[in-house]
């Protein structure tokens, strides 16, 4: 009976043990949450104050631009924050915090929008001088390599052989009956836009007014918004690492302004205007004139309307209707560049630390 | 990859490659654990808990795989966490799923290697430690505990088999559902995707079977009858998997689908497409009609050499699966003409090592894992000697 009652106690033993360890283990694990907790809090308190003083100082009277901010210019510190003034978007380019949708975009109607802002491109008129995607390099300070918009150059038509034939080849002799065609391409502002719906952490929102907007904060740089658009409107931002796009220079639109490649079209093929306002230059536009949208079929209800646009040209590209003429905005890195000869070396993009080192001094 | 987009670049690189690859091997892996554990194939049972830590392994990589190739990867958890855009986002339901699957994977792990935990206590110093905090204070090894541990592991399987599938089946609606891509927008993608995964699952358990039990089992031998019955288990769904190839394959032609596919197929898949060989030869030839060929011999399937080879035949079928699906489908243009040329350098973000690097921690973690809880069954004469004496 005693040398069992020992052995009891002795197994006991050995579970308190076991428990103890347990229970240190666990009070350590508990410490070192705790620890790590404390010291998230700790370093949200200092990055606070330091974002404090950084406004303080772009509060003072030193003057501005990119030589005293390169954040701004997006070149020298890619770090955004919401004292940056560019993306704090509620404030500066939301200036009437109009609300903004997610997903569900055939609600924005039911709220019944002040305007409904369009874009509409007249092609007849387009000279493909590629104005509008300097301007839009310049006013957006869009990095090298990436385009907000581009305008494709292209040739639709074949080369009819004839005896008198103005192009003499080895084959015989050729008479172009070809037409050349300017496409201006920028993001369509879509009204069911599959690139905001497939975001994953709702970064990319659709205004009140129909624009589509990235905010750079929230974004992650999943590339899934960019896989999503059909019109490949989309891209990675090298500097700031995020998807970017045309906002349809928001900045420019909230304080009054048309968009830069509006305001630097010589032909004025670019058009644009309110949708809701029955008198506007765009309303009188398309109510006079056939127009089409790109990738109709892929019902994503664009806002870009095309007037005179070959019908060759509102899908893909197909290579037995459309002949591209390679211009820099057109992609470098595909086989039908090759197959024309075109073995041009990519132009190695260089990012300098500090661009406005020069001008310093 | 950010140095010079020029409109059109494949944006998601290699880490997507094997995002699909791993998560496939993690889904595969958990039907063969969960066909002894929840369908009672005794014949499954040396290898359920093989099965169960390399799908462990890959499920933990198979979510950083994304995040290596996304540019804000230090935001993107708390962001997709806290901001997520469920349910319209299909990344979005993706992680709520891999989280599930992450929780339940440590109960499986639990109640799987809770006997070999509490028998692993016993020992000093930090290994003696550790499996005393696994066991969670439950020291109990009477029958109607380990009869408990049955019973929960038939729930876990029951939860854990759908799933799996949804696991896997959402990252083929992750590339299924961006319309942009006439390539990816295919209505057997998501049932594709899941059979490949169950394919290369079997394929995986098989190899690291082999070869674990072979190698570095001090306890166990490959058992013939479990290595032939996973030969036949993976007749079934490769032939499953060949039969959804073919349908796709199907779905190409000019009168049944709309002429973005059909050209897509032309430039790419196709005979003097990119990636030709990489499709038929590869995935289709080497990756399944040759094991299956193989597989129907029983001499083959009871052969461990000829299992290994026929393994790695069908891993590189699968990877090759992968590829074709993700860089094949962005070859093909949206605004420009031609296919695109893609890049994929030696280092950075997306490149190479960075996928070399993604596989090897997918080994590392499965050799930590079998550190910390086991790999190998605890008899030493397979199902037998274990179901006798739960039974008796």
């Amino acid at each position: 009976m005693s040398y069992r009652s020992d052995f009891s106690l002795k197994e006991a033993d050995e579970d308190c043990n076991q428990e103890l360890l347990s229970a240190n283990f666990m009070s350590w694990l508990v410490k070192s949450i705790a620890l790590g907790l404390g010291g998230l809090f700790a370093l949200s308190i200092l990055n606070s104050s330091d974002s404090a003083d950084a406004t303080e100082k772009n509060n003072s009277n030193l003057p501005t631009g990119p030589i005293n901010n390169h954040r701004w210019m997006g070149w020298e510190n890619p770090v955004l924050d919401d004292k940056d003034g560019w993306n704090d978007w509620d404030k500066l380019l939301n200036p009437k915090n109009l609300p903004v949708w997610y997903d569900n975009f055939h609600e924005i109607g039911k709220t019944k929008p002040k305007h409904h802002w369009v874009m509409v491109i007249d092609t007849r008129k387009c000279v493909g001088c590629q104005a509008c995607v300097i301007a839009c390099k310049s006013e957006n300070n869009v990095p090298l390599g990436v385009f907000r918009t581009v305008v494709q150059v292209m040739e639709t038509g074949s080369m009819e052989s004839s005896p008198n034939g103005m192009v003499v080849t080895d084959d015989g002799n050729y008479e172009p009956n070809v037409k050349k065609f300017m496409l201006p391409r920028l993001c369509n502002h879509c009204d069911e836009p599959p690139c905001v719906e497939a975001c994953p952490v709702k970064a990319t929102f659709k205004r009140q007014d129909g624009i589509v907007l990235v905010d750079y904060e929230k974004c992650i740089g999943c590339g899934t918004c960019i896989e999503a658009c059909p019109y490949n409107m989309r891209f990675f931002n090298p500097v700031t690492k995020t998807a970017d796009k045309c906002t349809l220079c928001v900045h420019r639109i909230d304080a009054g302004l048309e968009p830069a490649c509006v305001t630097s079209c010589v032909g004025r093929a670019r058009i644009f205007g309110d949708l809701n306002d029955p008198k506007s230059e765009v309303s009188r536009l398309i109510s006079q004139y056939p127009t089409a949208r790109l990738k109709m079929s892929q019902g994503t209800e664009p806002q870009v309307f095309y007037i005179d646009l070959n019908g060759n040209l509102e899908g893909n590209t197909s290579m037995d209707k459309v002949f591209m003429e390679y211009t820099y905005t057109i992609g470098f890195n595909t086989t039908a560049y090759k197959k024309l000869g075109g073995e041009v070396d990519l132009p190695k993009i260089e990012e300098h630390k500090n661009p406005f080192k020069e001008f310093e001094k | 990859m950010l140095g010079g987009q020029f409109l059109e670049t494949a944006i998601w690189g290699l880490p997507i490659v094997i995002y699909p690859f791993l998560s496939g091997l993690m889904a595969g892996a958990f039907v063969i654990d969960s066909l002894a554990h929840l369908f009672g194939f005794k014949q499954f049972e040396p290898v359920a808990k093989l099965a169960a830590t390399s799908s462990f392994a890959m499920v933990l990589i198979a979510a950083l795989a994304p995040l290596v190739d996304s540019l804000q990867p230090a935001k993107a958890p708390l962001e997709l966490y806290f901001r997520d855009h469920f349910p319209y986002s299909p990344l979005s339901v993706f992680i709520i799923i891999w989280t599930l699957y992450v929780i339940l994977m440590f109960f499986e792990m639990y109640f799987d290697y809770r006997v070999e935990n509490i028998e692993k206590s016993k020992l000093s110093g930090i290994r003696g430690s550790i499996a005393r905090f696994l066991t969670f204070g439950n020291n109990n090894i009477s029958k109607e505990s380990l009869l408990k541990d049955r019973k929960a592991l038939f729930i876990i399987s029951a939860i854990g088999v759908p799933l799996a599938f949804a696991f896997h089946g959402y990252i083929g609606f992750v590339f299924g559902a961006i319309k942009a891509r006439a390539l990816w927008t295919s209505s057997v993608m998501m049932l594709m995707f899941i059979t490949s995964a169950i394919v290369s699952g079997a394929a995986l358990v098989t190899l690291l079977y082999v070869i674990g039990y072979s190698y570095y089992s001090k306890k166990n031998v490959v058992n013939i009858e479990t290595l032939n019955a996973l030969g036949i288990f993976m007749i079934f769904a490769i032939a499953f998997d060949l039969f959804l190839d073919f349908i796709d394959k199907l779905y190409s032609f000019r009168a049944y689908t709309e002429a973005d596919v059909f050209h897509g197929w032309t430039l790419v898949y196709n005979a003097g497409g990119v990636l030709f060989f990489n499709y038929f030869v590869v995935q289709i030839l080497l990756g399944l009609i040759i094991p299956l060929i193989l597989l129907i011999f029983k001499p083959v399937r009871t052969s461990k050499l000829m299992m290994v080879i026929i393994s790695i035949f069908v891993q590189v079928g699968v990877f090759a699966m992968r590829f074709n699906t993700v860089i094949g489908g962005q070859l093909l243009p949206k605004i420009s003409q031609g296919t695109i040329i893609p890049e994929f350098p030696w280092l950075g973000f997306d490149g190479i090592l960075s996928s070399i690097g993604l596989i090897c921690l997918s080994i590392v973690i499965f050799f930590i894992l079998g550190w910390l809880f086991g790999w190998e069954d605890s008899n030493k004469n397979g199902f037998e000697n274990q179901t006798n004496s739960v039974d008796n």
